[in-house]
């Protein structure tokens, strides 16, 4: 799977420290297409620091990141609440930042098992559907890359699976790589192709 | 109806028309405070623009943007939450802005009046700059209002997908200084803030969409400013403090509406 064509993401020799504080210290990686690479590891570690390193949100004090040239991402956050004050409907989080057709929002709702949803307010969302509509929104940029920042937060156990399950089937179809953050090794191990374990750093 | 109550009215239409969609924005970002504290800021540029003999309007831009920008870098220090960086620097700007004003005695500014507004007392200039001021804070919002959306959904997702959100927050945070010099002889100072926060409030109940709660936002303002006006000469009570009044009795029906039907 590692050969340099199909690679979407390499990085190597990664150092970031906030102040005083060590968040990555030798960290390096490769994404492939059709690739599940998960990063797993305690609160603090720098999971969330790395996925925003990677998708060059923020810079690394040292180190290399190389995305394949003109790379497509999907992003699902970790944290993801509206204030109620905010009136939002699925269908204007679909097109928040592109104008996708009604067709197409349809289509990646039901990709994603959420067809029924499009008018729905999203504060009235489980947190299995809410997690959905979220992936169903990264499908629209029509992704080389997903990036799912714990994707499985606030969703109750058989949702679990059948959230990885619907992961699986999306990197099947697509082809696309997919880079996930998650705490939970017992799914996780299940689940990805490969694995990077960030420990804190000391 | 009498030339001042017109023009007071008229002026306090054109307010209720800016202040709605901005407003919805501060109550969405939760930006109340921040609006505040600008507000308090005012009354120092009114004493700047005393001092160096400016439009007072353009006194206020420049305070308001001054503690904007004292804001921005004390909040890139990271030792102080920023809502104790506002109470710092919202208070020391009202008070600054009281004793540079009460020093200038001499010129009888009518302090009371930038408190609390002076519509009634509002002339044809006023109207030129609420109209024309109005309407181009309009053009700007509507120019970053969809990149400033995506970024009141989720910060780091619209940046994600090259929102550029630095640059549109730092224009969002200007228009709120703007609105406040062309509103502050309205309203005053110490309740402007509530003509940006209350009628949006009173809006969420009905809205579906981020527009419609702008445009219901600015039904409540123009419904708040008539029956305040209103209520000021049938009772000849201080006009600003009416209005609020009047924006506060929309607010609690529309909430007893929703409790009423059992949906709060």
């Amino acid at each position: 799977m590692n050969d340099a064509r199909r690679n979407l993401v390499t990085a190597a020799n990664l150092y970031l420290r906030f102040g005083e504080t060590t968040i990555l210290h030798n960290v390096g990686l490769d994404i492939s297409a059709g690739e599940i690479l998960t990063l797993i590891g305690p609160n603090g570690a720098g999971k969330t620091t790395l996925v925003r390193v990677l998708l060059g949100l923020i810079k690394s004090d040292s180190g290399e990141v190389h995305r394949k040239e003109g790379l497509t991402v999907g992003y699902v956050p970790q944290i993801f609440a509206v204030d109620p004050s905010f009136p939002l409907t699925v269908r204007r989080l679909l097109s928040l930042t592109q104008k996708p057709s009604q067709k197409q929002m349809n289509e990646s709702l039901k990709e994603v098992g959420a067809g029924n949803l499009l008018d729905y307010p999203v504060g009235t969302l489980s947190g299995g559907e809410r997690q959905r509509v979220l992936l169903a929104r990264a499908l629209l940029r029509n992704p080389e890359l997903l990036v799912l920042d714990e994707p499985i937060q606030n969703v109750d156990m058989t949702g679990q699976t059948e959230l990885y399950d619907l992961i699986t089937q999306i990197r099947d179809n697509r082809g696309c790589g997919v880079l996930m953050i998650s705490h939970d090794l017992h799914l996780v191990m299940e689940f990805s192709d490969d694995m990077l374990i960030l420990g804190i750093p000391q | 109806m009498e030339d001042f109550i017109l023009r007071a009215l008229l002026g306090g239409i054109g307010v209720a028309i800016v202040t709605g969609p901005v407003g919805c924005f501060i109550v969405w970002r939760k930006m109340a405070y921040f609006g505040d504290s600008l507000a308090h800021t005012a009354l120092l540029g009114v004493a700047l623009g005393f001092a160096f003999g400016i439009d007072l309007r353009l006194g206020t831009l420049a305070a308001c943007i001054g503690l904007a920008l004292v804001l921005l870098l004390l909040q890139r220090q990271r030792k102080l939450p920023t809502d104790t960086l506002l109470g710092v620097l919202s208070h020391t700007a009202l008070s600054v802005g009281i004793i540079a004003v009460s020093l200038m005695e001499t010129l009888q500014v009518d302090l009371m009046g930038y408190l609390f507004g002076d519509i009634l007392a509002i002339s044809d200039t006023d109207l030129l700059w609420i109209y024309t001021g109005g309407a181009a804070a309009l053009c700007a919002l509507a120019w970053i209002w969809r990149d400033l959306i995506a970024i009141t959904v989720h910060e780091e997702l619209a940046s994600a997908e090259g929102v550029p959100t630095f640059g549109v927050q730092l224009t969002f945070m200007l228009l709120i200084a703007f609105v406040i010099a062309i509103a502050m002889k309205l309203i005053g100072i110490l309740l402007i803030t509530s003509m940006l926060i209350i009628p949006p409030a009173a809006a969420r109940r009905f809205s579906k969409t981020p527009e419609q709660m702008a445009v219901f936002a600015v039904l409540a303002g123009i419904i708040s400013v008539a029956a305040g006006l209103w209520g000021s000469v049938e009772w000849n009570a201080p006009a600003g403090p009416c209005i609020v009044v009047a924006a506060s009795v929309l607010f609690l029906l529309s909430h007893s509406w929703e409790m009423l039907s059992g949906r709060g």
